[in-house]
């Protein structure tokens, strides 16, 4: 059993090898079938990042050509969703950047769409009343890009450290304020739909 | 404090070193667990992370689809782009020498010639004023109460010549400037047709906001809009130009383009995407972020309706004013509305909320009027909207087959306006704060922010006690601000819900202070964020705004 699933593995490695060398040479179906296979998970990453759809699409798409021309740097020391990951959040977030130069216009402001504003009657989920993208839209740029990347995408604060060009011990400091921040909005939501639920009823 | 609060908070601080990296020990670990298992404000922000987590790898779907079409076109043509400008770069390194040699020789024969030929300058500018056509200039977009000259203006009926002043009120209005300029006014503003016949044409914004689109502008010629003296000279470009509500400041935000900014002798350039602002003496230049764009291309949004020279034009009027009118699944404006719209098949809806008015197929042919009434449906028998063809009798305007509640009329079947048979599926449930709300975000998502902020305003109008509709103040506040670019009603919301109070004042203070900084009160501004300061001192944003209130003060 052991040796069928190396088979496999080592199958499945190849394969994507022999891919990703296809796509660096230029072979136009590999490329349409790579972008495929990515495009779902490079959009979701984007939009999560970016507050702005339109900017989230651009941004999507700027990333998977990244993607493409890059494949000849892609070794298979990991996944190829891995490797296409920190390729999307470092386009994601130049695109951010040249986004918002501003320092403090705007971008500071807490889009609190919605929030106070829960259900009139018991939220369908008994667990949380939003999905979970109606509260990144909420926090601030730099907040939310943290946040994403620790608990998305699994990295480490050194990691996202070196993809944010930040001292470790802003992306902590900035980790700690978002998921304060989301905690102030959960349970806000929460107690409004209490009272309510408390004046329907 | 609560037990159970201060256990909240214990779990909550650990959880959060967890995330930065730091090892909890056993013990630690062993509370987080038992405290989460127990308390339901820990499960619910448990799920949220849970959520994050794992829903990455979603299955490709329509929009994936479309996003590997798009990239794949975008990454083509960019590198059609590259072939072409490498070909261009290597031939221009093999001109040959004789070949440059000749053009030199053929550019200095042609110089003399000039030279002995030319006219004197006086007969050259009558000469080139004079080859220029007389500029067509055309109301040709009416939202809302606008006025002409002091008289309510309609598309195709209203006359403008130079001297002309268009105002706004509660809505919008655009001209059309030959060759290829469209002017659009925001609400509450008032602009000046003061040189359009000339090749330097000028508008003098009076008060408020206008932005302009513009075809690359034939030799010779510009567009100019002046604002307390301040000119904004367009260079084939989109701009927009606002003067602040106490008439002190002037905003120049550049779309696309460039546009040279400032007095006659003391002029800069403004490039796309970057925002001039003049106070006296002083002028500013900042980046602005494609959000804070937004708005500016908002008002220039009606400008597709008129691409085509080929047109029809489109009345609406009804009661209730305000009413929203969807042109091909677009929202084009609010009624009373007079505009050009392209020739042919469309399909039109207007709504006042949720409630749909009219829902009908339309079809125009080349110069015809659409005039088009609508009527609030009385509760017990709804009265259908009416529609008269003015100008075109042949022109065809087919029913929807589906369509239930719209009847077509002649202007004189117009009064009575007959009942329609009640529909048996027609009666609806009303619509409850959630839904209302789902509405708006929905809205919010898909960039109709002017309908969001009406479902905003209908929550609060149907649902004032509740807490619901207290707390959306903040968010229609934070629309207007950002999106609709509406200081002054923003204020309003903001106010109006920091009197009533609640736990949304931190954030109504900040978007607060953010209109106050757009409307340019210094002063104002200061003092909200020495409250904020007071009131909220350990905020997130309390060390930005500090360092605000440092550069207001050393401003002043």
């Amino acid at each position: 059993m052991h040796s069928v699933m190396n088979t496999l593995m080592d199958g499945a490695v190849a394969a994507d090898l022999s891919l990703m060398k296809r796509v660096a040479a230029g072979d136009k179906h590999a490329q349409r079938v790579l972008a495929h296979r990515l495009a779902a998970r490079v959009g979701r990453i984007s939009q999560r990042l970016l507050r702005n759809r339109a900017d989230a699409e651009d941004a999507a798409q700027m990333a998977l050509i990244e993607i493409l021309r890059s494949s000849g740097t892609y070794k298979d020391i990991s996944s190829i969703e891995r490797w296409a990951d920190r390729i999307t959040v470092r386009t994601v977030l130049r695109h951010a950047r040249d986004q918002r130069r501003k320092p403090w216009h705007f971008s500071s402001l807490v889009d609190v769409e919605s929030l106070g504003a829960a259900p009139e009657e018991p939220a369908q989920s008994e667990e949380t009343a939003r999905p979970v993208e109606d509260y990144l839209q909420e926090l601030p740029a730099a907040r939310r890009e943290v946040l994403v990347m620790k608990h998305s995408l699994g990295y480490t604060t050194e990691e996202i450290a070196e993809l944010t060009d930040n001292p470790v011990g802003t992306v902590k400091d900035r980790l700690v304020a978002a998921r304060k921040q989301l905690r102030k909005l959960i349970t806000r939501d929460a107690r409004v739909r209490a009272r309510d639920l408390e004046k329907t009823s | 404090m609560s037990e159970a609060h201060n256990g909240f908070e214990h779990w909550a601080t650990l959880m959060d070193r967890q995330a930065a990296g730091e090892q909890l020990t056993a013990v630690e670990l062993a509370f987080c667990e038992r405290f989460a298992s127990e308390h339901p404000a820990c499960r619910e922000e448990l799920v949220v992370y849970e959520q994050l987590a794992s829903d990455l790898d979603v299955q490709p779907n329509e929009a994936s689809r479309a996003l590997v079409d798009a990239t794949l076109k975008r990454m083509e043509a960019e590198e059609a782009k590259s072939a072409f400008a490498e070909l261009g770069l290597l031939r221009k390194r093999r001109v040959p020498m004789l070949a440059l040699a000749s053009a030199v020789a053929a550019v200095a024969a042609l110089f003399t010639l000039y030279l002995h030929r030319a006219p004197k300058r006086e007969d050259s500018d009558l000469r080139m004023a004079q080859s220029v056509p007389v500029s067509r200039v055309e109301l040709v977009y009416a939202s809302g109460q606008v006025q002409v000259a002091g008289e309510a203006a309609t598309v195709g009926r209203t006359f403008l010549r130079e001297g002309s002043v268009i105002e706004t009120e509660e809505g919008s209005a655009c001209v059309l400037i030959d060759p290829d300029i469209n002017v659009c006014l925001a609400a509450r503003s008032r602009l000046r047709l003061s040189q359009i016949t000339s090749n330097a044409r000028r508008l003098d914004l009076l008060v408020g906001k206008a932005s302009t689109r513009l075809a690359t502008q034939p030799e010779g010629m510009s567009l100019s809009i002046v604002a307390d003296g301040i000119a904004s000279t367009a260079v084939g470009t989109a701009f927009s130009v606002e003067r602040s509500a106490d008439g002190r400041a002037v905003v120049t935000t550049v779309l696309n383009g460039k546009v040279r900014v400032g007095h006659a002798d003391d002029t800069r350039i403004v490039t796309a995407h970057e925002r001039s602002v003049v106070l006296g003496s002083r002028a500013d230049l900042t980046s602005v972020s494609r959000v804070e764009e937004a708005p500016s291309w908002a008002l220039l949004g009606p400008t597709v309706l008129w691409h085509d020279p080929v047109s029809a034009t489109l009345e609406l009027h009804g009661t209730p004013v305000q009413a929203q009118a969807l042109l091909d699944d677009q929202l084009i404006g609010v009624a009373p509305l007079s505009s050009l719209i392209p020739v042919g098949s469309h399909h039109l809806v207007v709504r006042n909320g949720e409630q749909v008015l009219i829902d009908r197929e339309l079809h125009v042919t080349a110069g015809e009027t659409a005039e088009i009434a609508y009527a609030l449906p009385a509760p017990a028998a709804p009265t259908p909207d009416a529609v008269t063809k003015l100008d075109a009798p042949a022109a065809k305007l087919d029913a929807r087959s589906n369509e239930q509640n719209a009847k077509l009329l002649t202007k004189e079947q117009l009064a009575p306006a007959p009942a329609l048979p009640e529909e048996p599926n027609s009666a609806q449930a009303p619509k409850t704060a959630a839904q209302w709300l789902a509405e708006a975000r929905k809205l919010m998502r898909e960039g109709r922010f002017a309908e969001a902020a009406s479902s905003y305003q209908t929550i609060m109008q149907q649902f004032p006690d509740t807490e619901t509709a207290r707390t959306v103040l903040v968010s229609l506040g934070q629309l207007q601000l950002v999106q609709l670019q509406a200081p002054e009603l923003a204020l309003h919301s903001l106010d109006n819900y920091l009197t009533r109070g609640g736990s949304l004042a931190e954030e109504a203070r900040v978007a607060r202070i953010h209109a106050l900084s757009t409307m340019h009160r210094d002063a104002d501004e200061a003092a909200a964020i020495d409250e904020f300061l007071v009131k909220h001192p350990r905020s997130l944003e309390a060390a930005a705004l500090r360092a605000r209130l440092a550069t207001l003060r050393g401003v002043r």
